[in-house]
């Protein structure tokens, strides 16, 4: 897992964020996956724990998101693992829209 | 008593899942290896590569099976059920059961020539023989790989990435030949040429060349000799069914069960490689020799084990290989009688009325995960659509959705 973030990076616009399309981006070198849950916009560290692929270029139902390469489910609230093959989590960033952009922390 | 044969990755998630379902009594669960229940898919991969330990494919530990009170007892081998007596004979005594679970796997097919049991000749199914034939290719020199299955080209794949030179026999007119359609199947061979793998397709073996007990090269049908210190043979295999038959319960290349992961034995349950269950999805009998099979019918099993009926165990097939940077995955119904949408690297499968059965892909997991949800849906989508590789394939399921709910 990269270094925290202690500032605020824009990732990009919230009208770009549908749900079910999330929206792969980068804050600085950290991968981040950009996520609509309903009214609400959801960021993870976009790496799978368990082998690298993007989370964001997979599959999202609801509040959920599904690996790409090996189908393993996390929460994309929390980024808590929800079906093997993965056993660790991935971290999730804070989120805040301003002026219409998403920006991201942690 | 509820007795588990097996403590692969079957075994392991009945054990848990009947813990987690609330059955509280006993747990034994035998298992023929040392290790503690591990998964394979890295065996062929990172563990092949040295990029992870043979104990990095563990699921769990001695101490969290204790944890849950899952008596694992390790290198106790079954050798007879007496469905009637409820009891299970093995080579370290005999265990009583009110339930039974065969997790017994499957083994390798052997190809029955000479020379097949020298040393430097391997197959690739457990922890001990994924960490020899990790060290074999370690050593370099020529390595022959017999048959051009998943598990072929998963290790032709691994020795050519640490530089050895790897030649691929196969029998059969193409690679994969069971498992990918033919498009995909001749872009993989192509991605394996390109990186300096050799294939001799449509070509048998005759027998290993043997010099002071250890393979030498590898002899083809008419003669010619392929030099090789390292022969791999991956030519699929075969279910660990001969307990359960011996036992007079209904097997066909594999223990017969229900939706519930039930045997013809009421009290005896089954699940993995070595189970075969009517998929209604695709009015077949099927045994899928699969990560997610071994999981997800032994989750189910269990629970129907501790009296949780569920709709029957009947998922859309899937399935994965990893071989360089290429992430191979095949879903659903892949016949050549089905009609063929191309989308890039990734091949469609459409019946007459445009409903989606089945697709592959290589490196496009994420699309095949959009079609295992169209398939399960039901969806019927015009091919001119699907071909539209400028539009993201989980924009035009939405479409589609939209329109046939409108």
């Amino acid at each position: 897992m990269s270094e925290p973030m202690t500032q605020w990076t824009t990732v990009c616009k919230a009208s770009d964020v549908e749900e079910g399309v999330p929206v792969t981006a980068r804050a600085g070198a950290k991968p981040v996956g950009v996520f609509r849950v309903g009214e609400d916009i959801c960021a993870l560290h976009d790496v799978c724990s368990h082998a690298f692929a993007l989370l964001s270029q997979g599959f999202q139902e609801e509040g959920v998101i599904e690996c790409p390469l090996h189908a393993a489910r996390f929460d994309i609230r929390t980024g808590a693992v929800l079906s093997a093959p993965a056993v660790e989590p991935v971290q999730p960033l804070e989120v805040r829209i301003v002026n219409g952009e998403v920006q991201v922390r942690g | 008593m509820q007795l588990i044969i097996g403590a692969g990755q079957a075994g392991y998630w009945a054990s848990r899942t009947l813990r987690e379902a609330g059955y509280d009594g006993p747990i034994v669960m035998i298992g023929a290896e040392r290790h503690p229940p591990y998964e394979r898919p890295p065996l062929s991969k990172q563990v092949l590569l040295c990029q992870a330990p043979p104990e990095s494919a563990a699921l769990t530990t001695a101490e969290a099976l204790a944890a849950l009170r899952i008596d694992w007892r390790a290198d106790v081998r079954a050798l007879s059920i007496d469905p009637a007596g409820r009891r299970v004979l093995t080579d370290a005594g005999a265990l009583d059961y009110d339930q039974l679970f065969i997790a017994t796997g499957a083994r390798n097919r052997k190809l029955g020539i000479p020379g097949e049991d020298a040393g430097g000749v391997h197959s690739l199914r457990t922890l001990d023989e994924a960490a020899a034939l990790a060290a074999a290719l370690a050593d370099g020199g020529d390595v022959v790989v017999v048959g051009a299955g998943w598990i072929g080209l998963e290790v032709a794949a691994a020795a050519r990435t640490l530089g050895d030179s790897v030649t691929v026999v196969e029998l059969g007119p193409r690679v994969c030949g069971r498992g990918l359609p033919e498009l995909l199947a001749l872009d993989l061979q192509a991605e394996h040429e390109r990186r300096g793998v050799r294939f001799r397709l449509g070509c048998g073996v005759e027998r290993i060349e043997v010099e002071a007990g250890r393979a030498v090269g590898v002899r083809l049908a008419g003669g010619e000799i392929l030099p090789a210190k390292t022969v791999v043979i991956g030519v699929g295999a075969i279910p660990n069914d001969e307990l359960a038959s011996e036992a007079r319960l209904e097997t066909r290349d594999g223990v017969i069960v229900d939706g519930q992961g039930r045997t013809s034995d009421p009290a005896i349950f089954a699940a993995g490689d070595v189970a075969r269950y009517y998929g209604a999805r695709t009015a077949a009998w099927i045994r899928c020799e699969s990560w997610s099979q071994a999981q997800d019918q032994a989750i189910a099993a269990a629970r129907a084990m501790a009296g949780v009926e569920h709709p029957p165990y009947d998922p859309t097939p899937w399935f994965w290989s990893d071989q360089y940077d290429l992430n191979i995955q095949v879903a659903g119904e892949t016949s050549p009688a089905l009609n063929v949408v191309r989308r890039g690297r990734t091949v469609i499968f459409l019946d007459d009325t445009e409903r989606v059965r089945g697709a592959a892909a290589i490196n496009g997991g994420a699309e095949i995960r959009v079609i295992k949800s169209m398939i399960e849906r039901g969806a019927v989508i015009d091919p001119a659509s699907l071909a539209r590789t400028d539009l993201d394939l989980r924009k035009i399921a939405a479409m589609a959705k939209a329109q046939s709910t409108s």
